[in-house]
């Protein structure tokens, strides 16, 4: 068995490395310009050249890597550094007539280990695979950051608008309704006080006691609209009658909103229309509900508020003539969108949560909503809840 | 006419910008799409001024990497440095010492300035201009808000970093 490596051998090493290892190389002297080259090194010079423009010319001003860095070079001729190596450089060049990017490294060594002042061996050698490869790692993991960066940034907003909500609904659960109700109490007092008197005192209280009154309602919906958020509504449920239910809401809003009754026109059912429900909701849920879209259309519009029987469903139906939607309104109206700029600046009708709201409180009641527009019929809002199977004796 | 070579490196954490601004001051373009940079990609950009040709060998430099040798090796030799943060993320301005100290180890003469880039995104700016400041006066290096994105400052910028070097 041979123990030292022949030339022949060590030949062949050579050559093959060569075959699967893309590299140039160059001879410097000692004042750092190029002696000679392989073939393949103009390749990946700054900018294309000729052997002739590179022979004898400084390193340097062909491979711009190296500008600043001469002094570095002349510390490996005079032996004080052993070597010099830059990685991952980038480079378009021209290979074959194609343009490509190539990654190299570049290594710079004494040219015969025992005498550095002979010059340097400056090897270029193309690994553009593991760039390439390297490049999509950092491109993949520096996305990931990018959005773990913006995931961290959001949940500290959410945690934020979390505790500002939670202070928000706190304020108005323990004081905002707790004086919307004094305001209201003493509005209704002044009401009466005044009520003989029909001049501006007279207007001012029961305009104190409608708005203060809506302010109650309001504190109420927004409770309700968190507790639907966080899925922990519970309903207070008892039986009671659509008719009633809906002719009391009718009430309230003729009563404490002061509309006047002349813009309804009820068509209810003669039948009881039985229900187990939250009566209480209900009622607001269905004011809220004619509320809202009374807000949406002009202020002479009449609505008909029609109850009645639809096989196991008790149907409430609030029509509203001459007056349509688009589809992208109704679905509005339906989704719980609120305004997002000034009336001034917004193009949308200036709605707001109730029909949402109230569409959330029939669906807890396993009812159905639905809202249509035609030009023929003007805007129809149609629900149908459950009718309780053990009916209520009464009749109309 | 006196013709200057100088070498300016681009650092920062990755995905501030530098070959954006870069791109956007030897091509005078912009593309949205955010691609890694890895290593190093040197570009030249020559200026010529009245009493002065300067060729500027624009050295980009991957960000966000651990400071290593690696980096020492493209350091060498540099005349001056950008370093860039990117004015959406605060983070991005934090490692400002580090690479200015490994800078400074390794070229202490290097001029440097501060640039805050992606100042078109006003609305999701966090780094506020009295931190700049601070820093700016504090290392002595001055500062701009720059886009590489408008165009903003760009040209400004190398001109300042120009200044720099030229003085010194």
């Amino acid at each position: 068995m041979p123990t030292v490596v022949t030339p022949l051998l060590e030949a062949r090493i050579t050559q093959f490395y060569r075959q699967i290892h893309q590299f140039a190389y160059a001879q410097l002297a000692n004042d750092l310009s190029v002696v000679q080259h392989s073939d393949n090194f103009p390749e990946f010079l700054s900018e294309p050249s000729t052997s002739a423009e590179v022979i004898g010319q400084p390193i340097s001003s062909t491979l711009w890597e190296l500008i600043g860095l001469e002094d570095v070079l002349l510390q490996i001729t005079s032996g004080e550094r052993p070597e010099f190596q830059l990685h991952q450089i980038e480079r378009v060049i021209w290979r074959d007539g194609l343009s490509i990017k190539v990654y190299f490294s570049l290594y710079i060594v004494p040219l015969t280990a025992a005498t550095p002042s002979a010059g340097l061996l400056l090897l270029l050698e193309d690994q553009s695979y593991s760039g390439i490869v390297q490049q999509r790692l950092t491109q993949e993991r520096n996305e990931l950051r990018l959005v773990r960066d913006r995931l961290l940034k959001v949940n500290t907003e959410l945690e934020h608008s979390k505790r500002t909500k939670h202070a928000i609904l706190q304020i108005i659960q323990k004081e905002v309704r707790g004086f919307a109700q004094t305001i209201y109490d003493s509005a209704v007092e002044i009401e009466h006080a005044v009520q003989p008197v029909s001049n501006d005192l007279g207007a001012n209280s029961s305009h104190l006691t409608v708005n203060s009154k809506k302010l109650l309602d309001m504190v109420a919906n927004i409770q309700d609209l968190d507790r639907i958020y966080n899925g922990n509504l519970a309903l207070d449920i008892s039986l009671c009658d659509l008719n009633e239910v809906t002719a009391s809401a009718v009430q309230h809003l003729i009563s404490n909103y002061a509309i006047a009754k002349e813009r309804f026109h009820a068509q209810f059912s003669t039948q009881v229309l039985p229900l187990l429900a939250d009566r209480e909701r209900l009622v607001r849920a269905i004011a809220n509900c004619i509320s809202a879209l009374l807000q949406l259309v002009p202020p002479a519009t009449l609505l008909t508020v029609h109850t009645a029987i639809d096989g196991a469903f008790a149907e409430l139906r609030i029509q509203i003539e001459g007056v349509c939607f688009s589809e992208s309104e109704l679905s509005n109206f339906m989704e719980g969108q609120y305004r997002w700029a000034e009336p001034e600046n917004s193009e949308n009708i200036e709605y707001n949560l109730d029909i949402y709201l109230a569409k959330t409180i029939f669906e807890a009641h396993c009812g159905f909503t639905n809202m249509a527009s035609t030009v023929q019929h003007g805007t129809e809002f149609r629900v149908l809840l459950p009718v309780h199977l053990a009916p209520m004796a009464q009749e109309y | 006419m006196k013709h200057i070579q100088k070498k300016i490196c681009l650092l920062g954490d990755f995905a501030v910008g530098k070959t954006s601004l870069i791109r956007r001051f030897v091509e005078g373009r912009f593309d949205d799409r955010y691609l890694s940079s890895i290593g190093v990609k040197i570009t030249r950009k020559t200026l010529e001024r009245p009493d002065y040709t300067l060729n500027m060998l624009i050295w980009d430099l991957a960000g966000g990497d651990d400071f290593n040798d690696t980096r020492s090796g493209y350091l060498r030799g540099a005349s001056g440095a950008m370093f860039v943060c990117d004015l959406t993320r605060a983070d991005t301005l934090n490692v400002f010492v580090k690479y200015v100290t490994q800078l400074r180890e390794i070229s202490p003469d290097a001029g440097i300035v501060l640039l805050a880039n992606k100042a078109d995104l006003h609305d999701s700016r966090v780094i506020e201009t009295k931190t700049l400041q601070a820093i700016s006066e504090e290392f002595g290096v001055p500062f701009l808000l720059t886009s590489a994105k408008t165009g903003e400052n760009v040209e400004n910028a190398f001109s300042l970093l120009v200044e720099v070097l030229v003085k010194s």
